[in-house]
This record gives structure tokens, C-alpha cells and sequence, in this order.
């Protein structure tokens, strides 16, 4: 399934592919809203109608993920709120064993991710993930989200790989899709993101993996 | 923030200035290249010496 022999960097995404994006989900479609709704004095059904458009509307873009903006925009501290929830931040199945394996190959692991610097301390505090890494970079230290083109060629700057020596995972289809057309050679998608949604993700052109322990290196 | 300085080299790609991170068990480098500046990229020691941002 992998070219591991082909293959010297492994990056890799932190929401959604290491963890589980339970805990992303439920904050952003329901506990945000709840609380909203609550010092709005509106109804749960006009929060959701008001801020699912405005999150729509920033999708792919740095805004989408800064917790600073989100602050801004609905008068609610983010990452306060965030830490009401955090016992929902959780591990997706063997996620540390792939890590631990990866390392052990003497391959280059690097997390980027598209997480605000926020959301990075807290579920780095939370998950004992940083360990298993050579760097961990969040997009908006480059000033550019992962979907954009020239993300690719910041990261290659400040982590040395070799695209086409380099596996990306990541469970955003736009997100591979840009790796793909900047050089990277090796790219997985992510089958269940959230472990509470029992459907599949339709990975299209990409080969989606449901469980780390499927791709461990030899 | 812990912040602390470290002995930092140029490696011409990018100019990383100092700063070590509390949080993570790992380095913070703010970098300079042509194109743009970090805030904080976090690297192990190891990483940071083997892409020489580290003396």
C-alpha cells in the first residue's frame, strides 16, 4: 500500500488524522453554538443558522482556524470555551504506535497542521504527541493555510524535506490535493475522522486509511 | 513562555533567531527567510541541529 522504501518524511496532520475530530466537531457545530445562542438570547436553530454561514464563508482560509477571529466575530472567548471541553480531545486508534514505528524506521515526522497556535498548546498539553516529532509547525506561523499552493514550498524551507520522498496524511481532500500539485509523492487520506460519524469519508482520488495500524513501516 | 536564548547559527535559507518553548519538549525558532517570518516553529534538538538551526 506504501512505498516505505520511497519515502524518508512523513507529515502529518494533527485534527482529523492523529485525533480524533470528535472534539473539533462538537465544539464548532454544537458547543459554540449553545453558547451563543445563550448570551444572544436567541434560539439554538438561529445560532447555528448564523455562524454555520459565517464559517462557510472563511472556509479554507487562515480565518477558518484562528481562534482570535472567531473570538472576534462572535464576542465569545474561543480558547476559554475550548477548555470546557477539552476531556473530549482524543486519540484516533494507534496513532502513537504509527509515530513510534515511523521513528524507529529513522524517517523525519513533522506535524503541520492548520490548528490556531491555541488549539496547538491545548491538545499538545492534552495528547502526549509532541514527543514523536522532529518539528511541529501550525500554518499560521507561515501565514498561509495548507490548501494554499505556496504552504508547501514555506514548509519545505523550515523542514528540509524532499517532496518526492515525502508522505503526506491528512483527512482534507483540499488540503492532499494541494500537496499533490506542489510535488509532495506520497499522500493518505483519512477514512473516519470522527470516530462518532460511522460513514466513511469519500476519499475520491486518494486512498483513504482507516486505522494507523494498517500502514506501520516495516 | 519560557523564553531562552540559544546559540543559533544562519544556515542561509533561513535566519532562526532563539527562543526555547516550556510547553513543548522542543525547541522554538522563529526563522527569517526571503519569503516570509515565523512566529515559532517548534523543533527537537535533534531536528533543529541536523537542519542547522541549531549549533
Amino acid at each position: 500500500m506504501i512505498a516505505w522504501h520511497s519515502i524518508d518524511t512523513v507529515l502529518l496532520d494533527m485534527d482529523g488524522t492523529l485525533l480524533d475530530l470528535y472534539f473539533d466537531n462538537y465544539f464548532w457545530m454544537e458547543y459554540l453554538p449553545q453558547r451563543f445562542a445563550e448570551v444572544r438570547n436567541i434560539s439554538l436553530a438561529d445560532a447555528k443558522t448564523q455562524l454555520f454561514a459565517q464559517f462557510m464563508s472563511h472556509r479554507g482560509t487562515l480565518n477558518w482556524y484562528c481562534l482570535d477571529f472567531w473570538s472576534q466575530q462572535t464576542g465569545l472567548d474561543i480558547q476559554e470555551l475550548k477548555l470546557n471541553v477539552k476531556h473530549l480531545i482524543g486519540l484516533r486508534p494507534n496513532a502513537i504506535s504509527f509515530l513510534e514505528k515511523v521513528k524507529q524506521s529513522g524517517r523525519k515526522t513533522v506535524l503541520a497542521t492548520n490548528a490556531h497556535r491555541g488549539s496547538l498548546e491545548l491538545k499538545l498539553q492534552e495528547i502526549p504527541l509532541a514527543v514523536h516529532f522532529d518539528a511541529i509547525i501550525s500554518s499560521h506561523d507561515l501565514g498561509l493555510p495548507k490548501e494554499d499552493l505556496r504552504f508547501w514550498r514555506r514548509l519545505q524551507e523550515v523542514t528540509h524535506f524532499e517532496p518526492e520522498r515525502t508522505l503526506l496524511i491528512d483527512d482534507s481532500l483540499a488540503v492532499l490535493r494541494s500537496a499533490k500539485e506542489a510535488g509532495i509523492g506520497h499522500t493518505l487520506a483519512v477514512l473516519y475522522p470522527d470516530s462518532r460519524i460511522e460513514k466513511p469519508v469519500d476519499t475520491q482520488e486518494f486512498v483513504g486509511i482507516d486505522c494507523f495500524s494498517t500502514i506501520y513501516p516495516p | 513562555m519560557d523564553a531562552k536564548e540559544w546559540n543559533i547559527r544562519s544556515t542561509g535559507l533561513a535566519q532562526p533567531l532563539k527562543q526555547a518553548s516550556s510547553i513543548f519538549p522542543m525547541f522554538k525558532i522563529i526563522a527569517q527567510t526571503d519569503h516570509f517570518q515565523t512566529s515559532g516553529v517548534y523543533y527537537s534538538e535533534i531536528a533543529a541541529k541536523s537542519w542547522g538551526f541549531l549549533a
